[in-house]
């Protein structure tokens, strides 16, 4: 994602910019969350899954 | 009677019935241990004492009548302040709700007081229940009762602390990916964390709706038995809750292990990991199958899987509630806290299907795993309880902040949705150390069965400990 998409959701989505230390840490954050997603993109049995309702409401008779 | 407020619920219970002591007076030395202590604890954000002593008069004015409610009557209680009380301000421990007063209970609020609940106050937590260590930006870091150097764990770290210091004889936490079980661990007390649908949360402010669950934390597995009873079953204002009969819990415990089969994972829980905690916990497994329990090594290939799908699904359902006040209010957050909703800001509706996708898959091969075993031992937290401000704990050679540890062991069960109990099971470093037992759906019982069982073992006593 380049840099200004992020600015721009930032932007849209919070009421004051974010604190620097906050917005230098967001990219190694966000690479931390694509190393995940890439993780769940590799299921073995993705495939197979639909997504999953909540479980009391799969099992209640 | 050394000290009221270090008998156990079910022993108090036993002594109003009996009329030795009244609900006043337990109320008293809760309130006594309170004034005390929580100056240096800090585990209460609202501490409700006229109230309390209001209700406490009311209620043994009814035993005095020959009325009594049931197990609870007249018992001491305080909650997470993520609970809605009636007319008691309810902050989820931040700054943005720091003046909400709710207009009517949640609903197992309203099901503990029905059963005679005294309610002593509102319990210190994480903001919005979105860390695991106890800490607090607004009101400042909840404090380990058996050394107040130390974090209590999160984000339930106030119930955990108020429980094992005896300021209350039982709390309600709540627990998305660990948030009752790691206080309780490092606290040295009981936590359970029940099946998915087994406890209404209609009234409990969310973090992420499909992993929220609501449960006991107690110092002993009868309590949170006790605990459970009250609190457990269909709720109409509950969807997820489901139409599960309700077992009486506390007589189901004292059965013992012999011919169970005891499941335990072959990695990962041993990784990263105190060689202290690990003494601990492989003692105790040692113990159980000393008792006729059965031991098997299991294995459970799709974790990484399913820590990748935890991340995702609670980082998308937190940001979607808090949506509206990251737009308005941003600044009013913990940094810590903001860092994880942006997180969420920035994953799709597809990223979010494909963690619920590979939700399911993994609760499926779990439930395989169940096929050969009745239950799942392991660490609860992998290491004692941090010191308060630490930036790195070193545990089995990994170097790593203290969240890192905290739900580490414990996420799994949110995830599918399976009971989940931590126990004191003995000491690392002088600290408490608990032993996580997962069972089956709706199979509380048998989980807190062996925990009853390890209580025995282990011969743990809350009353022993640094007050």
């Amino acid at each position: 994602m380049s840099p200004e998409r992020i600015s721009q959701i930032l932007a849209e989505n919070l009421s004051q910019p974010l604190p620097e230390p906050e917005l230098a840490d967001l990219p190694s954050r966000l690479s931390s969350l694509h190393l995940q997603l890439a993780l769940l993109r590799s299921y073995p049995h993705l495939e197979e899954e639909e997504p999953s309702l909540p479980p009391s409401l799969e099992e209640n008779p | 009677m050394s000290n009221l407020a270090d008998l156990s619920l079910a022993e108090l219970s036993t002594e109003i019935r009996a009329g030795r002591v009244s609900p006043v007076e337990a109320t008293e030395a809760c309130l006594a241990r309170i004034d005390a202590r929580d100056g240096v604890l800090n585990s209460f954000l609202t501490l409700c004492a006229d109230a309390a002593r209001d209700e406490a008069r009311l209620l043994a004015e009814e035993l005095a009548k020959g009325d009594w409610r049931g197990t609870l009557h007249g018992v001491p209680l305080a909650l997470k302040d993520l609970y809605d009380t009636a007319d008691v301000r309810t902050t989820g421990g931040s700054l943005i709700l720091k003046d909400r007063i709710p207009e009517r209970d949640a609903t197992v609020v309203r099901s503990l007081r029905q059963a005679g609940m005294v309610l002593l106050g509102k319990l210190n937590m994480h903001e919005f229940a979105f860390g695991a260590t106890g800490e607090n930006e607004h009101y400042g870091a909840s404090r380990n009762p058996h050394d107040p150097d130390r974090l209590t764990g999160g984000s339930s770290g106030g119930s955990g602390a108020a429980v094992a210091a005896g300021l209350c004889y039982g709390s309600l936490g709540s627990d998305t990916g660990g948030s009752i079980r790691c206080p309780a661990a490092l606290c040295g007390i009981v936590g359970l964390k029940p099946t998915y649908g087994r406890v209404s949360r209609r009234g409990v402010l969310p973090l992420a709706w499909s992993l929220d669950h609501v449960g006991p934390m107690t110092r002993t597995v009868t309590d949170a038995a006790l605990m459970l009873e009250a609190i457990a079953g269909h709720d109409p204002a509950d969807s997820t809750t489901a139409q599960v009969p309700v077992p009486p819990y506390s007589q189901e415990i004292e059965g013992g292990v012999r011919g169970l089969r005891l499941g335990v994972p072959r990695e990962f829980f041993w990784e990263a990991l105190h060689p202290e905690v690990e003494a601990a916990v492989r003692g105790t497994i040692a113990a159980l199958e000393g008792e006729g329990a059965e031991i098997r090594e299991i294995r459970l290939p799709f974790l990484d899987h399913a820590q990748a799908a935890q991340a995702v699904i609670i980082r998308a359902e937190a940001t979607a509630y808090h949506r509206e006040w990251l737009r308005t209010r941003s600044a009013d957050y913990d940094p810590r806290v903001r860092s994880r909703l942006v997180e969420g800001l920035f994953l799709s509706a597809a990223d979010y299907l494909d963690a619920q996708r590979v939700r399911r898959g993994v609760r499926r091969e779990l439930l395989e795993v169940f096929a050969g075993v009745d239950v799942l031992l392991t660490p609860t937290v992998s290491v004692p309880a941090p010191r308060i401000g630490a930036t790195a704990v070193e545990a089995g050679g990994v170097v790593a902040p203290p969240q890192y540890y905290m739900v580490r062991n414990t996420y799994l069960f949110n995830l599918t949705g399976l009971p989940a109990l931590s126990v004191p099971c003995g000491r690392a470093e002088g600290l408490p150390v608990g032993l996580q037992i997962a069972g089956r759906p709706w199979e509380e019982g048998l989980v807190m069965r062996i925990g009853r069982t390890v209580e025995r073992l282990v011969l743990y006593s809350a009353s022993s400990e640094k007050r």
